[in-house]
């Protein structure tokens, strides 16, 4: 036991000393999640700027303004014609809705109003919206003016419990990454570098054992693995509001798992890999198929067909899956038992293959 | 191999801390050590002479229970090495050929994490003054130089305070300054009565430190005894170098009294190998009164081990 301590604490120094190793393990995930929580971070909802030019002191003007002023997705902005249409050109507006002098007389006179959308067509998207919703108003408008009941009512029951940002979808995504970077880089590539360097060697000079060895850097990866995935985990929450729904304790395991499971990766490719080198090429071949192919960072579902099955081999995607499912409550890929079924497979034939391949020099 | 009366006698009195019988060790076709026997005694400094890839390092390496033999018997402290046997391990102080260390330690920290591997150790601090690394105990491993990591990787050696010290090549590569040092450090380790195992393939470091010295060639024990014991064994003769102002007569040295060889090296020294020096330095005097050698300077040494090993293998040891 006291071996074991003095191992979990000598290899624990190493690591918290070594910048390139936090720079990899703390500052890249990090560095993930702010960059995507800044170009995906934003709210889905659309948000249309509309310039209104009213004519002052017409009661019909004010009613559509106050109506206007109701809808949720648009922004009103009030302006002279010239400034709102000048707007509109740079840019500045999605919409300049404008309102004719009269509008009381007119109507009293049971003629038609013509009210004028300016857009710009290139928005594509956007402007048929805004066409859509500024006719929806006015239809609207109508209807009560006219006292007509509505035959038709839509009751909206949207499904997702709330909205579905992107950085949403890829925080526990980058916390996989990390999980897997740990397991492939922090252990493989140690154990490569002290076995090249003959550290393990004379650590196994001294009366300790190989589990005891094994033991110590197995649990001291695992303990920096929760960490990593704290600091991810907060940094999305407080950054960019992720929202966490699961229990701490259940993601916690979820994380073990994960951990244990890439460590193991780690320990088969230390122990095919006979040189730096040739273990470095490996951990590329390994680190990029699960970087991109494994729905870490968008949904496996566009990934192209021919590539579903390299997708669904990697233990990444069902860790990437059961940490969405159950952090931030996304829709499953598969049951979380499957996911979990499957990692601890990769576990268990990892560590088999470990325990008969590995060498210690 | 000859023993002589004196190892025999010694060995009676003396504890064999290290018995080694026929041993073997194969990696595939190669053949490292070729059924090697010895036996080490308690507070001897016993010495692995001979050049790299003789099979030292992989020898040393059975000793720790670091290699499992192919063949033979190793007792050591009375135990039989293996990779599991930790009981032995406790007692065995070993330093490594090249090792490096978790360079993100201090030396401090290194110490005390090898301690704590260890059933007892030293106390560090007085092992840091005896390693002369007191001042760079708070530097990380990764900075020491050549000189320091290897006193570093002997008070680790040292750490558990150990029956027999096993160094592999303990002054590789080290200056000569840093090389005295450590054998003074060896020395007095000797003088507390440790055991010392030690391979180098520095001659003068073979007659300098240890008490008996094994010359291994291709895997085998090709001498066996004290260094000076070796040299009086292989070579009686005594060496005179010659140097000469002109050429002289052929073959008016080869018949001189007690002379039985002449080297002409290409410097033109002339070496005369003598087992009767003063019959030898009298006929040479003679010579030069009767104005028939023109000598500049003359002089006169004893064969060295590096003179034994020419001789057994005929190669110089140098790498």
């Amino acid at each position: 036991m006291r071996g074991y301590i003095a191992l979990f604490s000598a290899m624990t120094k190493q690591f918290m000393r070594d910048r390139m190793a936090l720079f990899w393990m703390f500052a890249f995930p990090v560095l993930f999640v702010l960059l995507f929580g800044f170009v995906f971070g934003g709210e889905n909802e659309v948000q249309f700027r509309l310039g209104v030019v009213a004519p002052e002191g017409d009661p019909v003007a004010a009613g559509l303004l106050s109506g206007l002023e109701q809808i949720s997705v648009v922004e009103i902005f009030r302006g002279s014609r010239e400034e709102e249409l000048t707007a509109l050109q740079n840019g500045d507006r999605d919409g300049v809705l404008i309102m004719p002098q009269g509008m009381v007389a007119s109507l009293s006179r049971g003629e038609q109003v013509r009210v004028e959308l300016y857009y710009d067509a290139a928005k594509g998207n956007t402007a048929q919206i805004l066409v859509s919703v500024v006719d929806q108003f006015l239809v609207e408008a109508e209807r009560m003016r006219s006292g007509a009941p509505r035959a038709f009512v839509l009751v909206q029951k949207p499904i997702q419990a709330r909205e579905f940002r992107g950085i949403d979808y890829m925080l526990p995504g980058v916390v996989a990454m990390a999980l897997m970077q740990l397991g492939l880089f922090g252990v493989a590539g140690s154990i490569l570098q002290m076995r090249e360097r003959k550290i393990l060697r004379r650590f196994w000079a001294a009366p300790i054992s190989r589990s005891t060895f094994i033991g110590a850097q197995v649990t001291q990866r695992v303990t920096i693995a929760l960490l990593q995935a704290g600091i991810i985990t907060l940094v999305g929450h407080f950054a960019f509001r992720v929202p966490i729904l699961g229990s701490a304790a259940v993601v916690a395991g979820v994380v073990l798992l994960g951990a244990l499971t890439f460590v193991s990766l780690g320990y088969l490719i230390a122990s095919l890999a006979r040189t730096v080198e040739a273990g470095t090429a490996l951990l590329q071949v390994v680190n990029f198929p699960m970087m991109f192919l494994s729905g870490i960072f968008w949904p496996v579902e566009w990934m192209p067909g021919v590539l579903k099955p390299v997708v669904y081999a990697l233990p990444l995607t069902y860790l990437g899956d059961a940490l969405r499912q159950t952090m931030v409550g996304a829709a499953p890929l598969f049951p979380l038992h499957v996911d979990l079924g499957v990692l601890a497979a990769w576990l268990v034939l990892c560590g088999l293959l470990s325990v008969k391949f590995f060498k210690w020099e | 191999m000859q023993k002589s009366s004196n190892a025999v006698r010694l060995s009676q009195i003396m504890q064999a801390v290290i018995n080694v019988e026929g041993l073997v060790k194969r990696y595939g076709e190669i053949t490292a050590v070729d059924g090697i026997s010895f036996r080490g005694f308690r507070g001897e400094v016993f010495g692995f002479l001979g050049p790299n890839g003789a099979g030292k390092t992989t020898t040393v390496e059975c000793l720790e229970g670091l290699r499992v033999p192919d063949a033979g018997k190793i007792e050591v402290l009375g135990e039989i090495p293996s990779p599991t046997n930790y009981a032995l391990k406790a007692r065995l102080g070993i330093q490594l050929q090249e090792t490096a260390y978790l360079g993100l330690l201090t030396v401090e920290e290194m110490l005390f994490t090898f301690a704590r591997l260890y059933p007892r150790h030293r106390d560090i601090r007085a092992l840091l003054e005896l390693v002369a690394l007191t001042e760079k105990r708070k530097s990380y491993v990764k900075t020491l130089s050549g000189g320091q990591r290897q006193r570093l990787a002997v008070a680790l050696a040292l750490v558990n305070d150990p029956e027999l010290l096993i160094l592999d090549e303990p002054t590789a590569g080290l200056d000569p300054q840093a090389r005295r040092a450590l054998w003074d450090l060896i020395l007095g380790l000797k003088d507390e009565g440790k055991t010392v195992l030690l391979t180098t393939h520095y001659m003068e470091e073979a007659e300098y430190l240890c008490d008996r010295v094994a010359i291994l060639d291709h895997g085998r024990i090709i001498a066996l005894g004290a260094p000076a014991e070796l040299v009086r064994a292989h070579l009686k003769e005594t060496a005179l170098e010659l140097e000469l102002e002109d050429g002289i007569e052929g073959g008016l040295l080869e018949g001189l009294p007690g002379v039985r060889r002449v080297v002409k090296e290409e410097s033109g020294t002339v070496v005369l190998y003598s087992d009767d020096t003063v019959g030898t330095f009298r006929a040479l005097a003679e010579l030069f009164t009767a104005g028939k050698l023109p000598l500049r300077d003359l002089t006169w040494r004893r064969p060295s081990l590096e003179d034994v090993y020419l001789l057994l293998t005929g190669r110089r040891i140098r790498e």
